[in-house]
């Protein structure tokens, strides 16, 4: 069969420099993938060799750089469960982290690769708290958190604009509860207050300006509810009642 | 001795391993006491890393040395032997990769996925043998060597206990199919023990909706041919009395629901023969309306009383309160390409909503029936509350890609051939798109049609077409003519079975190539015409089957005026009916009827704007050939009606050859042509032919072969007795 061919061709015992500076070589010039099989080969013709470990590391460095993340996060993972103790081991976790990363989909398809970026990023945070490495996570945690606060935002946009404003407002109200750090939050305010005026519930619907109006003065979003608001007469105002208003309580 | 304190651990043994590696996997440490729990937890957790293939834990006095052997680590994975699927197919099954740990466990689990691979493949007698060669530097080459064997596709399936159903309409009715040389494209003709489950239960819902309430699938067994290379596939099953409606009945437990109502919405009627479906749709119907009464949790429970001796099922539809439950989240998963809202929309429940047994099947059906998923989950689970529910959709992709060839050939059109290029869910947004290109001896054809089944996120779907068409219309009417447009249309649903669609159209019409004996009639036609159009269609249908009806009538009307712009101008209405009724087992009678005017405003009706008929409108005529004539060409007219009437049977060959015998009446006629001229012919006379087809569903594509007699014509009408099509599409 024929791919046996290649890997015959591709196999010629060599000396472990030779072969581990021609990959360099190859990752310098940007040829990834043959740089990639160039660092395996080396871990495989040379196993024992001390090159074999930082080659193993380089491998998944090529692989990452090649955009093929599902060969770099084996090849990490191969990395982290044979040398736990490697003093690159911060920069291997670092680096499986960003390859579920830049994998990330629009907000509108699965976000399962987000929710494993944040694990993979708050592992290093966790585990290597005090790296250059953990340092960049933690806003990457953030951004990735955005993220899954928008997934919440497209759903309920979609609700909204089918008219079913139960759901969207549950969609909202995630937002608010678990993504509220996130810029989701003044336009969720917002739409919340379309909700509520479109359901005629006006208590709501002037606590979510209120909110909105001391939280983010100055934002579009609330200069829109407002508008909205006026046009039925009614005013931003705090309803002790509303769930808003104990909620903002008690996170400010 | 046991317990005393550990002053060093040494590590024997271990070569590509670090010592730190190893160390952070020993639960052991210097300075403390020797604990045998630790020992034995070190012990496991060393194992578990699958590392090394052997590790002794011994106290050497205050020394703890840990012997380990290391596992070698595989230098080449390689397969001899396979021919069906190649190296990196194979390579992606298997867990074993160069530079990994070698266990023997992982070989062994390698090798039964292999056999798994190639059973799927329908190779069932593939055998794989792991060869290991040993390296220096403790490493080694792996090998599976591999004996293909034969391809064990499914060389026959038969029904045993099938009386009312002959095996060919069942084999239609199941997933899996014989092999056959035409079958390039599918792994349906492969044994797979799943599809086979399956299969029984796409059998026992076939008999369910035909009556056969006691239907059962007594054994569906595959066996392996003597020679080892195909199965026989046999579906014993006992197919029961057939039984029609009894009683039915609606019963509720809220007061001041008006029964009367929900009983205007059961679907079928005592005497009927009883459909499993029907109840299906009824109780969706049912639970859907008396939802929109604000009731919100609504159960309606079928209560089925079968009565042997008249052989009737009665049905008490028993609508009652439902369990208190809210949809709190739909979370959607696996939809790597498609987007959410595409499959959100699907939903018959919305989050907020009150949560109900029948619309969540239905969304379910639903998202099967987009055709975008090898597989749908859903399950609702428990939600933050106890009155609420999460339901989690789970979705696997597959491939909306398609590409098909045609070739065929047919009295009215001589040779075709014809490619295809559509993806049905373009960009994951569940747009369509498709390019088409036909070619053939008398006509060409090429267009690009794209859909937006839910334009601007409402229940409306909006597309355009462009499409450019040649045809020689030589025999007929002595002419060429070539046709380059573009349309937008638009369609909903009014109800359940009817339909609504706009369409504007504009359209550039050349006639030309005009023959020299052509009728000076043709010649005046010879040209460019615009046309601007702009129709609209409303369609009834309760057809069970589009392509293979066999009960249910479709009634469609259609209005289009041309004139908006352009240099035709005209109103054109045409109404058109099908019946069908399945008179006993197989045999399927089709009433058929339709007629149209065409009216000019103010100039005259230009040839590619009226109506013609003959051929495949009009058995027993030529293309064309009805209607007025002008020195033997055919020159359209204003008015026609045509009605058919139509039996198709088997005709008492063995029921597997899917051959089915036609006998057919037309009636009907064209007149009124636009051209005051005393050359012109014309007749609003009836005309009528009668004949017999056969229809014949064969190995190289469906053929068509249709005799017909004009027992009723005009001197001046074209006639063809005989018409011969022929396709296939892979």
């Amino acid at each position: 069969c024929s791919s046996k061919d290649d890997d015959d061709k591709a196999y010629v015992e060599q000396p472990v420099e030779k072969l581990y500076n021609n990959a360099l070589d190859s990752l310098g010039a940007g040829e990834y993938k043959t740089a990639a099989k160039g660092f395996e080969e080396v871990d495989r013709q040379h196993p024992y060799s001390v090159w074999a470990t930082k080659a193993q590391l380089m491998a998944a460095f090529s692989y990452y750089q090649a955009n093929k993340y599902d060969d770099a996060i084996l090849a990490l993972d191969r990395f982290i469960q044979l040398h736990p103790g490697h003093r690159d081991v911060a920069y291997a976790y670092y680096l499986k982290a960003l390859c579920y990363y830049e994998q990330i989909a629009d907000v509108g398809r699965d976000q399962r690769i987000t929710e494993q970026a944040l694990n993979a990023l708050a592992e290093v945070t966790k585990r290597f708290p005090e790296t250059a490495y953990a340092r960049d996570a933690r806003l990457k945690v953030d951004l990735a958190i955005d993220h899954l606060g928008g997934k919440e935002m497209d759903v309920g946009r979609f609700y909204q604009s089918q008219r079913q404003y139960v759901g969207a407002i549950n969609r909202y109200r995630q937002v608010i509860e678990r993504y509220q750090t996130t810029t989701h939050t003044p336009e969720a305010l917002h739409r919340l207050v379309e909700c509520y005026l479109a359901l005629g519930v006006h208590d709501e619907a002037q606590t979510a300006a209120a909110v909105l109006g001391h939280n983010y003065p100055g934002s579009d979003w609330y200069a829109d509810s407002y508008y909205l608001l006026e046009g039925v007469d009614l005013r931003p105002e705090r309803h002790e009642g509303s769930w808003l208003n104990r909620m903002w309580k008690s996170v400010f | 001795q046991r317990g005393g304190v550990i002053t060093s651990i040494v590590v024997q043994g271990n070569s590509r391993v670090e010592l730190e590696t190893i160390r952070s996997y020993i639960a052991l440490r210097e300075g403390q006491p020797y604990d045998p729990e630790a020992a034995d937890r070190s012990l496991k957790a060393l194992f578990g890393t699958g590392l090394f293939s052997d590790v002794v834990l011994q106290q050497d006095g205050s020394r703890l040395v840990v012997k380990v052997v290391e596992n070698p680590i595989i230098n080449r994975v390689a397969f001899e032997g396979n021919k069906k699927l190649d190296d990196e197919q194979l390579k992606q099954e298997i867990q074993t990769k160069p530079r990994t740990v070698f266990t023997q466990a992982k070989v062994q689990s390698d090798v039964s996925r292999l056999v798994e691979v190639y059973r799927r493949a329908g190779k069932f007698n593939a055998r794989i043998e792991p060869k290991v060669i040993k390296l220096d530097q403790n490493r080694v080459d792996l090998v599976f060597e591999i004996d293909e064997g034969a391809t064990t596709g499914i060389r026959r399936i038969t029904f045993v206990g099938n009386e009312h159903f002959s095996d060919g309409t069942l084999r239609e009715k199941i997933r899996t199919t014989e092999s056959a040389w035409y079958r390039l494209f599918t792994s349906d003709d492969r044994y797979d023990p799943d599809r086979l489950n399956y299969d029984k239960e796409l059998l026992r819902k076939f008999y369910l909706s035909e009556g056969y309430a006691d239907f059962r699938v007594v054994s569906a067994v595959a066996e392996l041919a003597p020679d080892r290379d195909g199965f026989y596939v046999t579906f014993t099953i006992a197919e029961g009395d057939r039984y029609k409606f009894g009683k039915i009945d609606v019963t509720t437990r809220f007061e001041g629901l008006d029964v009367e109502a929900a009983k205007a919405l059961v679907t079928t009627r005592e005497g009927d023969w009883y459909d499993a479906d029907q109840v299906e749709k009824t109780i969706t119907a049912i639970a859907e309306a008396v939802g929109t009464l604000g009731y919100a949790f609504v159960d309606v429970r079928p209560n089925i009383r079968r009565n042997k001796d008249t052989l009737t099922i009665d049905v008490d539809y028993d609508i009652q309160e439902g369990p208190r439950v809210y949809v709190e989240r739909i979370n959607i998963t696996g939809n790597t390409r498609t987007l959410d809202k595409v499959i959100r929309r699907e939903f018959r429940l919305g989050e907020g909503d009150a949560f109900n047994t029948a619309k969540l099947r239905r969304s379910q059906q639903r998202l099967q029936n987009l055709g975008f998923f090898e597989k749908v989950d859903v399950s609702n689970q428990p939600g933050s509350a106890a009155d609420k529910t999460i339901i989690e959709v789970n979705v696997v992709e597959q491939s909306t890609g398609e590409i098909s060839i045609g070739a065929g050939y047919s009295t009215s059109s001589g040779i075709l051939g014809d490619i295809s290029v559509r993806e049905r869910n373009l960009l994951g947004r569940g747009q369509d798109l498709r390019l088409g290109l036909s070619l053939g001896t008398k006509s060409t054809q090429i267009d690009l049609g794209f859909t937006e089944p839910y334009f601007l996120d409402r229940n409306v779907s909006a597309g355009f077409d462009i499409f450019r068409i040649t045809r020689d219309n030589q025999k007929t009417s002595s002419y060429d003519e070539s046709t380059l447009g573009f349309a937008l249309r638009a369609g909903w649903s009014i109800s359940e079975n009817t339909r609504q669609s706009v369409k504007y159209t504009l359209r550039r019409d050349v006639i030309k190539n005009v023959g020299d004996n052509a009728s000076p009639l043709i010649k005046a036609q010879e040209g460019k015409t615009w046309t601007s159009e702009i129709g609209t269609v409303v369609a009834w249908d309760t057809r069970d089957n589009r392509l293979n009806p066999t009960k249910g009538w479709v009634l469609r009307y259609a209005l289009d005026i041309g004139g908006l712009g352009g240099t035709e101008h005209y109103v054109r209405n045409r109404i058109e009916g099908q019946w069908y009724y399945e008179v006993f087992s197989e045999v399927v009678l089709s009433l058929q009827a339709q007629g149209g005017v065409v009216q000019p405003i103010n100039d005259d009706l230009k040839i590619a704007n009226r109506y013609f008929l003959g051929g495949d409108n009009f058995r027993g005529f030529r293309t064309g050939g009805v209607g007025p004539h002008s020195g033997g060409d055919a020159l359209g007219g204003k008015y026609y009606y045509v009605g058919t009437a139509e039996l198709s049977f088997p005709i008492g060959l063995p029921r597997e050859l899917g051959i089915l015998g036609k006998a057919f009446v037309d009636a009907g006629s064209l007149w009124g042509a636009e051209e005051k001229d005393p050359s012109v012919q014309d007749s609003s006379a009836l005309r009528v032919s009668a004949g017999i087809g056969l229809q014949w569903v064969s190995p190289f594509g469906p053929i068509r072969i249709d005799y017909g007699i004009p027992i009723q014509k005009e001197k001046f009408d074209k006639t063809e007795r005989f018409r011969f099509s022929f396709g296939t599409r892979l």
